[in-house]
């Protein structure tokens, strides 16, 4: 009788936990993984005032880290025996914005997640909790938790930096003898790239091994409006908003003062790509299909993207992944150089509703991870995140493209990411579009800075 | 009395409960969202008709152009995938060696999700047929995906693909259902094969007909996951079809009022062309 019941209590169970797990498919979540284990310890182990067993739950955007997170979580065990800790990783493709408005309306949000920038701010803010008094703020660097403070309260812990910019194949450079160091303007992007268009085209880079792959300069990645919208656009919005994402979020209209970088930009980089001759076909060209095969395997020389593509990169072709360096990219402006594009990811925040208990164990954990010696180290080595804290000591990412970001950032060659202020949808579901049947012939560019007015005021009304 | 009474209530509970749980709550819930400026998140404010006002009147989220799209692939999707479907039912209902493999062969594609489909057509579409335009120069092969026309044939010729081998399985039960002395006596009438497709087995099969269309019509109209995978609607809205299109105005416009209007406007269009299309069928069949 006993073995029935239990047999039938096992099976109840095992229908939930299916019916779970479908749950989590439907959101596409990338990497699902949750430790376990048991929260009961004997109390010799537990440390100092709390040992109460407080489980807390986490939802963050990056699937890169999902295993790396899982390690930190089993070494915090060692720290808080108490705390278990059960994550969720949503990337690659799945905005964590749609799943976290999907927990808000059910009311199952995670005791940590992720936001950043003045319109999540609008969505979550029944949710944050405000950390300004948390040791680590003092040590953030300068600017870096701006995206996140709203009226002095500091509600957000970077995750980490990245850089935007044209990720760069240099070796290829090198041996074809053209200089890349210093490029600035526009007319300097695209004298380096004519250069290597020419050799590619009269064959005499054919002998060299690092060549032997080339097809051609540059490549558009059409298919992303995320590409061609939200990151591109800094070209133009950091000369009109001056950087700050901020007042971009403010304003109720768009001039498109300096869209015609934009176009020069994008119309140079179908110059010297594969799409030359056919400008419609790169409407199809996307990011992990094309881009990132394509300069891994060296038939591109020139992708826009940012540092965090190192990793795919580095799977495909350990070799070319070596030689990869980030250039800034042009900006819009009359005294305005190249820059990288700085893109604060993300931040860590704090369910300002889970108990004050969840509360306490999710900023101490935040803590340890940022701010501890064995933290620090995870954070670095592990996750290989470029810290955004002063107390990181000698601690320094080691892949090329991080290291680039860094040099960069410290000689000055850097603007914010304006884009975070923009009318949400607007970068893709507007400007990036409309850009795509600009490329495809299908607008004008008259047409598309028309459409991208519209919509910002639109949104804005 | 009563008891049995109570004991059909009691039956019948769980499906109606759990029916009313998924399905007409939350079609409530949504209608009263439609009505309100709901972003997502926070407050949702009553607006009245606003957003209905606004569909009608001055949308700029491509609705109209994706209603007409989706409009226009439905009925498109649903006379290929039936023909086709009752083509090879026809065909392996035919008494040859190898019929039941062919059945099975035919069923496959269906087994396969739609994302995974779709990017696996994405890269014949785009790679292969790329490859075959440079080998052999011709334009046919060229630029597939990047507007609305191949967009529109690339997603029906997955859509045929995929649902071409489960419409055929309706089909062969139906078809095998035509009793054998019907047959013969129209042999013996000297009805040839074709006289005998039009006359006997067509009008036989019609109560599968209506299966087969109510089914494609309503899928095709709700296609989101395959016209996600081949194209994710673009370049430029082109190729988005109503699911994707109020999925991007909730999710990433976070306009979910918006988008509540318009998955209302939606369900009534999708619930009427249905009934019509039943209806239609209904009349048409013969009682056996």
């Amino acid at each position: 009788m006993k073995v029935k019941k239990i047999l039938a209590a096992l099976l109840v169970a095992s229908i939930c936990s299916t019916a779970a797990l479908t749950g989590c498919s439907v959101s596409k979540s990338d990497g699902t993984s949750s430790t376990g284990g048991s929260s009961t310890t004997s109390s010799t182990d537990s440390k100092s005032s709390s040992n109460e067993p407080v489980t807390i739950t986490i939802k963050q955007f990056k699937a890169e880290i999902d295993e790396q997170l899982g390690k930190a979580i089993e070494k915090y065990k060692s720290v808080a025996p108490n705390v278990t800790i059960t994550y969720q990783s949503i990337g690659a493709g799945t905005d964590i914005g749609t799943v976290l408005k999907a927990d808000m309306s059910a009311g199952t949000m995670p005791t940590i997640f992720n936001a950043i920038g003045p319109s999540e701010y609008e969505v979550y803010k029944d949710y944050l909790e405000d950390l300004s008094d948390q040791p680590w703020v003092s040590h953030a660097t300068k600017g870096s938790l701006d995206l996140l403070t709203v009226d002095g309260k500091v509600y957000g812990l970077p995750v980490s930096t990245e850089g935007l910019g044209l990720v760069v194949n240099k070796k290829i450079f090198d041996d074809a003898g053209i200089d890349i160091s210093n490029l600035k303007s526009m007319k300097d992007f695209d004298d380096a790239f004519s250069k290597l268009d020419a050799k590619i085209k009269d064959g005499s880079l054919s002998n060299v091994d690092s060549c032997k792959n080339l097809k051609s300069v540059t490549a558009v990645q059409g298919a992303e409006t995320w590409v061609l919208g939200d990151h591109a656009e800094n070209i133009f919005l950091v000369p009109e908003f001056e950087g700050d994402p901020f007042k971009a979020y403010n304003s109720k209209t768009i001039e498109m003062k300096y869209a015609n970088t934009y176009k020069d930009y994008t119309d140079m980089m179908l110059k010297y790509s594969e799409f030359a001759d056919n400008k419609k076909g790169a409407v199809t060209y996307t990011y992990s299909g094309n881009a990132i095969p394509d300069i891994a395997t060296g038939k591109v020389a020139v992708i826009q993207q940012g540092n965090w593509a190192y990793g795919e990169i580095n799977k495909i072709d350990e070799a070319t992944a070596k030689n990869l360096t980030l250039l800034p990219m042009p900006i819009g402006g009359d005294n305005q150089d190249a820059a990288m594009v700085s893109i604060l990811s993300q931040y860590w925040t704090v369910n300002s509703k889970a108990s004050d208990a969840e509360k306490t164990a999710a900023k101490d954990f935040l803590n340890w991870l940022y701010q501890s010696d064995e933290g620090k180290d995870i954070i670095v080595n592990s996750f290989g995140f470029i810290p955004v804290f002063d107390n990181y000591g000698d601690l320094t990412p080691s892949d090329p493209l991080s290291k680039a970001v860094v040099d960069l950032s410290s000689s000055g060659k850097v603007v914010n990411a304006v884009f975070k202020g923009t009318p949400d949808g607007w970068g893709q579901n507007v400007f990036g579009a409309a850009v795509q049947a600009y490329i495809s012939g299908e607008k004008t560019w008259d047409e598309v800075v028309k459409t991208a007015q519209d919509g910002w005021a639109e949104a804005k009304k | 009395m009563k008891r049995s009474k109570l004991g059909f209530w009691l039956f019948l509970a769980p499906c109606l409960i759990s029916f009313a749980i998924v399905v007409l709550i939350p079609t409530i819930i949504g209608i009263y969202y439609s009505l309100t400026d709901w972003k997502g998140s926070g407050n949702a404010n009553f607006i009245g008709f606003e957003n209905y006002i606004k569909l009608f009147t001055n949308d700029n989220s491509n609705f109209w152009y994706s209603f007409g799209y989706t409009a226009l692939f439905a009925v498109t999707a649903v006379i290929c995938i039936n023909v086709v479907g009752f083509a090879l039912a026809l065909l392996v209902t035919k008494k040859f060696r190898g019929a039941t493999l062919l059945r099975g062969i035919f069923f496959m594609p269906n087994l396969i999700g739609g994302l995974l489909l779709g990017f696996a057509w994405q890269f014949i579409f785009k790679q292969v047929f790329n490859a075959i335009y440079t080998a052999t120069g011709m334009e046919f092969f060229r630029n597939w995906l990047t507007d609305s026309t191949t967009g529109f044939f690339a997603l029906l010729i997955v859509m045929v693909w995929q649902m071409g081998g489960y419409m055929m399985i309706i089909y062969i039960a139906a078809i095998q259902n035509i009793p054998d002395s019907v047959i013969e006596a129209s042999a013996i009438d000297g009805a040839g094969g074709w006289r005998r497709l039009f006359s006997i087995t067509i009008p036989m099969v019609v109560p599968a007909f209506t299966v087969g269309l109510f089914l494609m019509l309503s899928n095709s109209f709700k296609l989101f996951d395959q016209n996600l995978a081949l194209t994710k609607g673009g370049p430029n809205h082109c190729n988005e079809m109503l699911a994707l299109n109020i999925y991007n105005s909730a999710f990433v416009s976070n306009e979910t009022g918006y988008a509540q209007a318009k998955a209302v406007i939606f369900l009534i269009s999708v619930a009427t062309i249905s009934i019509i299309q039943l209806i239609a069928t209904k009349r048409a069949e013969v009682e056996t």
